[in-house]
Formats: C-alpha cells, sequence, structure tokens
C-alpha cells in the first residue's frame, strides 16, 4: 500500500519502528523533503538531508523503542515513547508528527534530557 | 484533595483538557478534582505516588505559567496524550507532552509527562534557588481552547 494512503498514525509508527531499529533507509521514505523540524531549545532544522543526519545520530546505539501511547487523525499523530541506548539508558520522548500526501512535513520533539533523582 | 466526583461517563480526553485548564490558569481546587488520591507521577522533576507530594509538585509549576497553547490532544476510554507548550515567567516556553491515566472513576491515576528541563537547571535555577519555588509576579493567560 502507498504511504499517501495510509493515516498519520499509521506512518509515525512505522516511522519510528523504523528509525529505532536502524533501517533508515525506509525512515527516510517516509520523511518530506521540505520537513521542518522542532527540537527543544534551539535546535531546529529545514529539509531532510539534515533531518536524516540528525536521525542517524539519535538512532546511533538505540536498542529497543517502548511506546507509551500513540494516536493520531487526519492529519497529525502524537507518540510518546521511551528510548532505550545502549550506556545511556533510557530516555522518555514524545514527537508530533504533521503529515499530508502520506509524507512527515513537521516533526515537533520533546524530551527529558536530564532526570532528577526519585 | 477534593472529594468531587465526576460523571462516570465523562471521557478520558474530557477529562485531560479540563484538568489541564485547571491548573494552568491557576485554578488548583478544580484541578485537584480531577486527581486520585493514589496518583502515579513521572516526570524529569519529580516522581511520585499520592495526591499530596503531586500537587506539590504542580503547584509550583502552576505559579509560573502565563499561558499554554495546545498542540494536540487525544484520547481513548482509558488515556489522554496532550501535547502543549507552556509560556512560564521565568524559563519561556517550554515544550511539553503528557500521557494522563484516567480510572472508571473519572479520575487520573498516572501522570507521565515530557518536557527538557535543562532550562531549569541552569545556574540560579537549581533545586534550591529555584523561581518554581517563590510566588509568580505575571498573572496567568488563558490560551488553552484549541485541539
Amino acid at each position: 500500500m502507498a504511504a499517501r494512503n495510509l493515516s498519520p498514525l499509521t506512518i509515525a509508527l512505522a516511522f519510528t519502528k523504523a528509525w529505532a531499529s536502524n533501517d533508515l533507509a525506509l525512515a527516510a521514505s517516509f520523511v518530506d523533503e521540505d520537513i521542518v523540524f522542532e527540537g527543544p531549545a534551539t535546535q531546529e532544522c529545514a529539509g531532510a538531508a539534515l533531518y536524516l543526519d540528525d536521525l542517524a545520530k539519535l538512532a546511533e546505539g538505540v536498542t529497543n523503542v517502548q511506546v507509551l501511547a500513540a494516536f493520531g487523525d487526519a492529519h497529525k499523530a502524537v507518540v510518546m515513547y521511551n528510548l532505550n541506548k545502549a550506556h545511556l539508558g533510557t530516555q522518555s520522548c514524545a514527537k508530533c508528527l504533521t503529515v499530508a500526501n502520506g509524507k512527515i512535513r513537521h516533526d515537533k520533539l520533546v524530551f527529558i534530557s536530564a532526570r532528577a533523582a526519585a | 484533595m477534593a472529594n468531587h466526583h465526576h460523571s462516570l461517563a465523562a471521557a478520558p480526553l474530557d477529562v485531560a483538557l479540563a484538568f489541564t485548564k485547571a491548573w494552568s490558569t491557576h485554578d488548583l481546587a478544580t484541578a485537584a478534582s480531577y486527581v486520585a488520591d493514589d496518583i502515579v507521577f513521572d516526570g524529569p522533576l519529580q516522581q511520585s505516588t499520592g495526591a499530596k507530594a503531586y500537587f506539590e509538585g504542580l503547584a509550583k509549576l502552576s505559579e509560573q505559567v502565563t499561558g499554554l497553547l495546545l498542540i494536540a490532544a487525544y484520547g481513548d476510554a482509558d488515556k489522554a496524550l496532550m501535547m502543549y507548550d507552556l509560556s512560564t515567567t521565568s524559563f519561556g516556553i517550554l515544550s511539553c507532552a503528557k500521557c494522563l491515566t484516567i480510572g472508571p472513576d473519572g479520575k487520573i491515576h498516572r501522570d507521565k509527562l515530557v518536557f527538557d528541563s535543562v532550562k531549569m537547571r541552569q545556574p540560579g535555577h537549581g533545586p534550591a534557588a529555584s523561581p518554581v519555588l517563590a510566588p509568580a509576579a505575571t498573572p496567568a493567560a488563558q490560551v488553552l481552547g484549541q485541539h
């Protein structure tokens, strides 16, 4: 099935599974050329090349992703997940992806960069 | 905690939106009415069990809030997931994601909060000197509404 026929939630979950398992070619197939990324603080970029470069760095050392919650509608999907990385432990993240014509046009990421002791 | 019992039919998303609007506009009494006594909270600055500890943390954050812009909000039969930008007096805009688990009683039993707390960890904003602990100087604005 062509990605343009998939729901934003289906695309978000397939994209997350792909990059988290280091299948960056598959992940790239869901990304629009003009994607805009909005991360914590001043981490922002536009364009698929920069976005996928950063995604490749993030994917290094990922051992698995545990999806905690995922919802979507006709235009957007939000996924909250725990990212487990070798030597770095677990990092909680959430993404809001805006999808059009089967491609991710906007990615807003929030994550916990440091955690206070319980 | 308030003993108000919300409608059993209230959808988790409705509970989440009402709760979020309440605490972000400094109406902590209304916010408390949505919270179960045994709430489990998991956030970057606090992990706790019980409504007392939960509200101590929420009250400190609420004092800081000047506005909240809802970016996305969804729910099903027992959860709600939201992303929003929180405007604060001391830390600027904090982008947050919150997943709330709602029981059949219409109360929030679990809250997982994700945001980058690095701005709160910078010099002068440590736990001992955090403006989060001080009263806010700016009244809250109400931006909540779109979703």
